[in-house]
């Protein structure tokens, strides 16, 4: 997964994500970690916050 | 411990509960991850002048930006339904000024206010939490406390760490764009305009909040959709000339849960407030209100236990019982209207605005809602019954 530069770190993601694998960091940027499950098993990604995003910014690789 | 409770997160919730209870005498630290309250906005901005009235709130102009009367709403092929009110019946609000406001108040009560302060984690002692890890830039250290709120928002994770999910299916968080317009026309500017309708905004409206005589907040939340939130609004905002020519001040991004209020709100040393406990309308997507009023209420059950030494979750399920009762069977009845105004078309939402054309609803009395029900077609009646 990835997220680039549309994003607005409003937090959404991290919401809809079952794994709580996004985090906002208090940096203000939106971190993806290891708990995503394409990170940690190969699977094919659950994409939800692909869906949630309002703005397009999270891209499956 | 080092202070009676700790606060995660300094939005209007927050706040309202660290001033509450600082002012009842507890001591109360409230953290913000991020480096200014107020900041980054995301929120429509409206909020009702009756509840803010009732939380004893006095309006200012440092953070009205417009006094509001009622609303029009526009059905799908441009129906409109008149809902203004004769007096103000609302606010549009400058929120990084209101909740920093908040935020000020809450420390002048007493409230210990650190921002750029994330929570990394819960302390817990069997079962129970006892605090929260906290970090602030290369700083990391633990706070011991008797109660920990959660009012970090939909983001937040202080629920999770306990055990209380308020994670929002996929298909009831609506995706929200907003643009901070200068420069445009409205009809008036001291209305609201509401756009219902599939094309415009699928799962949810287009909302048009003025904040000054040619400045608004022009925003969509959409769900179940294949193209963003974005994408619908630069379109709707193309199609509207009064609109299309406005510059953009500002963009405020963000998700709303519909899906209805928490089930669970509490454990042991720990209970959530607003967005985190989902105290969001379902149907408008509001929730300043409610985040401030269940925040009140958050801030008296934790008085109660500090005063009787009780901080487990059977305690403070009274908070729980509470806001289900003040709040939540409202939230509940939103939801309710919102599912029967999903299984609604386009064509339909015209038959009904134009059965609503000719209503006052301002003057609409609760005696009178037998007979106003009776007036729509026998399809319709329980979105109506629904509403009244």
């Amino acid at each position: 997964m990835e997220i680039d530069y549309h994003c607005f770190y409003c937090g959404t993601c991290a919401n809809v994500c079952p794994k709580m694998a996004i985090e906002l960091l208090d940096s203000g940027v939106v971190e993806i970690n290891m708990d995503c499950e394409q990170h940690i098993h190969n699977e094919k990604r659950c994409g939800i916050c692909i869906k949630a995003c309002p703005v397009g910014a999270i891209h499956g690789l | 411990m080092d202070y009676d409770v700790v606060v995660v997160g300094a939005g209007p919730g927050g706040s309202m509960t660290a001033r509450t209870l600082a002012q009842e005498g507890a001591s109360v630290l409230m953290v913000e991850k991020r480096p200014e309250i107020g900041m980054p906005v995301r929120c429509g901005e409206g909020t009702g002048v009756a509840g803010l009235k009732e939380l004893g709130i006095t309006p200012h102009p440092k953070f009205i930006a417009q006094e509001i009367y009622g609303d029009y709403l526009y059905s799908p092929d441009g129906t409109k339904v008149d809902m203004r009110t004769e007096e103000p019946n609302g606010y549009c609000l400058e929120r990084r000024m209101f909740d920093k406001h908040l935020g000020i108040l809450a420390a002048k009560a007493g409230a210990v206010v650190r921002t750029r302060t994330t929570a990394t984690g819960l302390i817990t002692e069997n079962g129970t939490v006892k605090g929260v890890k906290l970090r602030h830039f290369d700083d990391e250290y633990d706070v011991k406390c008797n109660v920990v709120v959660g009012a970090d928002g939909i983001e937040g994770r202080v629920g999770r760490w306990a055990g209380i999910s308020n994670r929002t299916k996929l298909g009831e968080m609506t995706s929200n764009v907003q643009f901070e317009l200068v420069g445009i026309e409205m009809e008036e500017p001291n209305v609201l305009e509401f756009y219902l309708g599939g094309k415009y905004a699928p799962g949810g409206y287009v909302w048009i909040f003025p904040k000054g005589p040619d400045v608004a907040n022009v925003g969509l939340g959409i769900r179940k959709t294949k193209e963003t939130a974005l994408v619908y609004l630069k379109r709707f905002i193309a199609e509207h000339e009064n609109l299309a020519r406005g510059s953009v001040a500002s963009i405020v991004v963000g998700g709303v849960p519909v899906q209805g209020p928490l089930e669970e709100s509490v454990g042991n040393g720990v209970l959530l407030v607003g967005d985190s406990a989902r105290h969001v309308d379902p149907l408008t997507g509001g929730g300043i209100y409610n985040a401030m009023h269940c925040g009140t209420l958050a801030a008296g059950v934790i008085g109660e236990a500090l005063a009787a030494g009780n901080f487990s979750k059977e305690f403070l399920q009274k908070y729980h019982e509470l806001w289900w009762k003040e709040v939540g069977e409202g939230l509940m009845r939103s939801l309710r209207v919102k599912e029967i105004i999903e299984k609604l078309s386009d064509d339909d939402l015209n038959k009904i605005a134009k059965f609503m054309q000719g209503m006052k609803f301002g003057e609409i009395d609760i005696k009178e809602a037998s007979s106003i029900v009776t007036q729509f077609p026998p399809e319709f009646a329980e979105f109506v019954q629904s509403l009244l």
